[in-house]
């Protein structure tokens, strides 16, 4: 089999390269997943989107991303269900707050500024949440929550519709190389020749750039999540609670309420699974922050991974010292899905007219030894 | 029965109801048969299984999520069914075909302008329950330590536990119902090998235990396996659930089968229950259930019938099938005994009548109905075998996916066995028998005396199976050594789906999903994977975690896609195995 653009990985952000380079009239791109699209991380997430970063770059990176997502609906055969219900950071601590005042002087010069709010605010606006303790809040009318697997599924569509090839349960074992070259990909079933291919394996990307003697600083994180019964719709933005590990919530279009917290922490393993210390402490923190979930009932839980990075940004592009025609487009660091309509068109951009647009170039690959990292410390939700 | 009276509110309507039953049994007994209605098509809603994990709600003033399936302490009890605006339920019924899993995604639906008032409007209406703030007094976790843990207090949970009790291990035995026996504790048939009813054989094994002073735990729901424990539940009703820690060597899972509500037309309203709810209500709750038809073609099918027409409650036994095929002696001898009208070949069924069924239209005959009791298919605890890492292969004779496994219930998980029913026995002697030999092999792997008698035991267990059921005997052959080369058998049976409009066969009561819904996946969309059907659809993401549907869900895409059951496959299962209230899980102490 040959091919012009090679995609390992049928994630979000996979699929958003493919479905670009159709757009743009590249219809000889194939994708290929070790199991069905999204089954790494895209279908376990909590699917928030957001604006507001701490770095410039990142937060510029996701207002593009935004006005995309917006649109997806009139564009795609899916309805991805954005609805910009806003995010909520609640705060407790001096520090913080100061931060956040620093930061949001900078967001509103970019455009998007957001809402100081008091403890007394809170409680008028937002009667269900627990101020006890809380110095002040920050809403961002900008962010929201979508439905990932819909915009996942209208990138299949179209992609499908439009003559690119997605092939699932079949496993890139080996990137081929001829001399300085990248020639194709060995699979669990045959070996796929491309001129160019784009690393989009998430958490896994290591594992495949390995073959070709290439590593980024890329460590999974085990994230365990859960998800409550569907209830009235009461929670209105998504809560982010700054004190109690993260503990962040969101309730869904059909009134499930989906959230998490930073606990326990597990790295570089890949191995699925639900700890009853998550349970506790997610339990404890969801009842403190929201005291009306004393009786809701949690439906299910499970565990995704985080493809971190060491300044929590995605790494988009290619490095000079690798063989030539390998790109990567990973390491979101959680924020695959709100990243994915932008990312997936500036890497389009490069592959079928090598052209780098200037907010996807501070997170190319040799950012980490050039000591250029991005520094983002809002890396929840 | 203690007679005490319990004064019931139900949406303003005052109902009289005893103490000791479930809130759920009470209202059925009252005649309210409808709960709630459908999420998406405002359709009126009863339960179809009548269990411990019913996913129904009932809002009272102190939980917002009350489990029907409770039983309540107090004088009065104040409870309502979620309601929804009058617009909101005239817009849903006037369009309610539309409002499908491909509504958000139509075209015009999906634009901007079109969908921002939309999705504001669904919202503010979403039928759930409202959650109030309540302060109550606060659970505790209890820790249950033990050699082996028996999850199912039926025939075969039992027969194992006071095996091994004998043979010297330490057992403990949760069953989440408030009743011990499991299935047998409500079914009254005399069956081949044993010389009572299964009820009272099954009591005399509570007796014995009870008296042997095992380790029984009533109302204990197993709750899921967790990398840093396996996690319980004890159901408290209007109380909060409280949380256990099950620290124990082995697991045997004894959880027999579940039986899963038929595909017909207007197969969600209210009326339409499984067999063995069915039974419950007749033969333990004493509840008066009217006229009734029993679809199926198997023993069990058969033995709903007798009992139910034995119970006045007239029943005709409907089948697709040309010909009762799948019942045997001495059930056809009970049948004709008893009288029971038979129906078979047919093609078309749908469900008739406004808020509950009144009548069952079988092909061109209309059979008067107050209620249809489906006995065609059922499935085992998918949901704790797939946490548990066990292999699950689907089996034809059985007509289920099943947890693949060796002749002691031995799994790919090596503290996991599955005995019983789950296993894949349909034959309560040969159950029993195979409880007791996997009993042996446990005592032996614990270095109890008496170890070395597992293999006759097995014999005698083999024996009796091959000798009643040959054919089920050859499947279960086949699910061990499956599990030994890791293949996965070949079949040929499919179920029935009974109707031409799709519109009106709900697979997945939870979330509303019909037939069509599932066609939609496969057909216009291209999603063969169960995985991606699942999400498209919500199909198993609802209350009952795919409790109702998953089986049905199997067949459906497999029909579609014309890939067999065992290709399909089954999605990835997830803790918790009922949903738990946020201040038990609070409560863990891991």
């Amino acid at each position: 089999m040959k091919t012009n653009v090679l995609v390992v990985g049928g994630g979000i952000i996979g699929l958003s390269i493919a479905y670009n380079l159709v757009k743009k009239g590249e219809k000889d791109v194939v994708v290929i997943d070790r199991k069905y699209v999204g089954s790494g991380s895209t279908t376990r997430c909590a699917s928030g989107f957001r604006v507001h970063f701490f770095s410039d770059e990142n937060t510029l990176f996701a207002i593009e991303s935004r006005k995309r997502l917006m649109k997806a609906g009139d564009e795609l055969n899916f309805n991805p269900l954005v609805e910009p219900i806003g995010y909520m950071w609640l705060l407790y601590d001096d520090a913080i707050l100061d931060a956040y005042r620093k930061t949001n002087v900078r967001w509103g010069q970019l455009g998007v500024p957001a809402t100081p709010m008091t403890p007394e605010d809170v409680n008028e606006t937002h009667p269900y949440i627990n101020t006890d303790g809380m110095i002040a809040a920050y809403y961002g009318p900008q962010d929201g929550e979508l439905h990932h697997d819909f915009l996942l599924y209208g990138y299949r569509d179209a992609i499908l519709k439009r003559g690119g090839k997605i092939l699932e349960y079949v496993d890139a074992k080996k990137l081929l190389t001829n001399g300085r070259r990248i020639k194709g990909v060995e699979t669990s079933d045959t070996s796929i020749e491309a001129d160019k291919v784009v690393v989009a394996g998430g958490a896994w990307s290591n594992q495949i750039l390995e073959t070709a003697g290439v590593k980024v600083p890329i460590t999974p994180e085990r994230k365990e999540i859960c998800v409550m019964e569907p209830m009235k719709h009461f929670i209105k933005p998504v809560l982010i609670n700054t004190k109690l590990k993260s503990f962040y919530i969101i309730q869904t279009a059909r009134g499930e309420a989906i959230g998490s917290i930073d606990h326990p922490i597990m790295k570089d393993t890949f191995e699925y699974g639900n700890t009853l210390e998550f349970l506790k402490e997610y339990s404890r923190a969801a009842m403190h922050t929201i005291p009306a979930l004393r009786k809701a009932r949690v439906l299910r839980v499970w565990s995704g991974f985080y493809e971190v990075t060491p300044d929590h940004s995605h790494i988009l592009g290619r490095s000079p010292e690798w063989p030539e025609n390998l790109y990567i487009a990973a390491g979101f660091s959680g924020h695959g899905l709100l990243m994915a309509p932008f990312a997936g068109e500036a890497m389009a951009d490069l592959l079928l007219e090598n052209r780098i647009t200037p907010l996807m170039e501070p997170f190319r690959p040799s950012r980490f030894e050039e000591g250029k990292q991005i520094s983002e410390k809002l890396v929840i939700g | 029965m203690t007679e005490k009276l319990l004064r019931v509110t139900l949406n303003g309507k005052e109902l009289q109801c005893t103490r000791n039953e479930p809130l759920a049994v009470c209202l059925y007994r009252n005649g309210v048969k409808s709960f709630n209605s459908g999420y998406k098509s405002q359709r009126p809603r009863g339960f179809t299984n009548l269990e411990w994990w019913m996913p129904e709600r009932l809002q009272s003033e102190e939980d917002a999520f009350l489990n029907p399936y409770s039983r309540v302490d107090q004088d009065n009890l104040t409870i309502r069914s979620h309601k929804t605006s009058l617009s909101y339920q005239l817009i849903t019924r006037m369009i309610g075909r539309f409002i499908d899993s491909e509504f958000p995604h139509r075209p015009i639906v999906r634009k901007r302008p079109f969908w921002n008032p939309t999705s504001k409007y669904l919202r503010k209406n979403l039928p759930n329950p409202s959650p109030i703030n309540v302060s109550g007094e606060k659970a505790k976790q209890t820790v249950v330590e033990t050699d082996v843990l028996v999850v199912g207090s039926g025939i075969s949970g039992l027969s194992f536990a006071l095996k091994l009790k004998q043979l010297g291990g330490k057992v403990a035995v949760v069953e989440g119902d408030y009743v011990l026996g499991g299935r047998a504790s409500y079914d009254e048939s005399i069956i081949y090998g044993l010389t009572n009813s299964t009820r009272s054989y099954v009591e005399n094994l509570v007796r014995t235990a009870k008296n042997e002073s095992a380790h029984l735990l009533q109302n204990v729901v197993f709750d899921g396996f967790f990398d840093d424990g396996a996690l319980g539940v004890e159901l408290g009703g209007l109380r909060a659930d409280a949380p256990i820690l099950f620290k124990a060597k082995y697991f045997v899972f004894a959880t027999g089968l579940r039986d899963q509500p038929s595909l017909f037309g207007n197969n969600d309203l209210p009326g339409h229950i499984v067999a063995s709810s069915a039974l419950k209500l007749t033969n333990y709750y004493h509840v008066k259930l009217g006229r009734g038809v029993v679809i199926g073609n198997n023993e069990y099918a058969a033995r709903t019938a007798i009992q139910l027409k034995r119970a006045g409650c007239l029943a005709t036994l409907v089948t697709g099938c040309e010909s009762l095929s799948g019942v045997r002696e001495p059930y056809l001898t009970g049948l004709q005994e008893e009288e029971v009208d038979i129906i078979t070949g047919v093609r078309q069924m749908r469900a008739e009548g406004r808020g509950e069924i009144r009548s069952l239209m079988a092909d061109e005959r209309r059979l008067d109905a107050d209620f249809i009791a489906s006995a065609e298919s059922w499935f085992p605890a998918l949901e704790i075998f797939g946490q548990s890492n066990v292999l699950v292969g689907y089996c034809d004779w059985v007509g289920s996916m099943l947890p693949m496994h060796g002749w002691y219930g031995e799994t790919a998980n090596p503290s996991v066995f599955v005995i019983g029913r789950s296993s894949g026995i349909l034959d309560e002697p040969a159950c029993s028998a195979f409880a007791e030999a996997t009993a042996y092999h446990i005592a032996s792997i614990l270095n109890l005396p008496a170890k070395n008698e597992a293999e006759g035991k097995l014999d005698v267990a083999k024996a009796a199976l091959n000798d009643r059921y040959p054919d089920n005997y050859r499947a279960y052959s086949n699910i061990v050594s499956c599990y030994e080369r890791s293949e996965i058998l070949n079949e040929t049976s499919r179920r029935t789906v009974y109707t031409a409009d799709p519109y009106t066969v709900f697979i997945c009561p939870c979330e509303d999903v019909t037939l069509h819904d599932i066609h939609r996946a496969v057909k216009e969309h291209g999603f063969a994977d169960i995985e991606l059907v699942k999400r498209y659809t919500g199909i198993c993401t609802g209350k009952c975690q795919g409790k109702r549907c998953h089986m049905s869900g199997i067949y459906a895409i497999s029909s579609l896609t014309g890939k067999p059951p065992s290709i399909t496959g089954t999605y990835r299962q997830r803790p918790m195995v009922i949903t738990t209230s946020v201040e038990s899980l609070e409560a863990i102490e891991p």
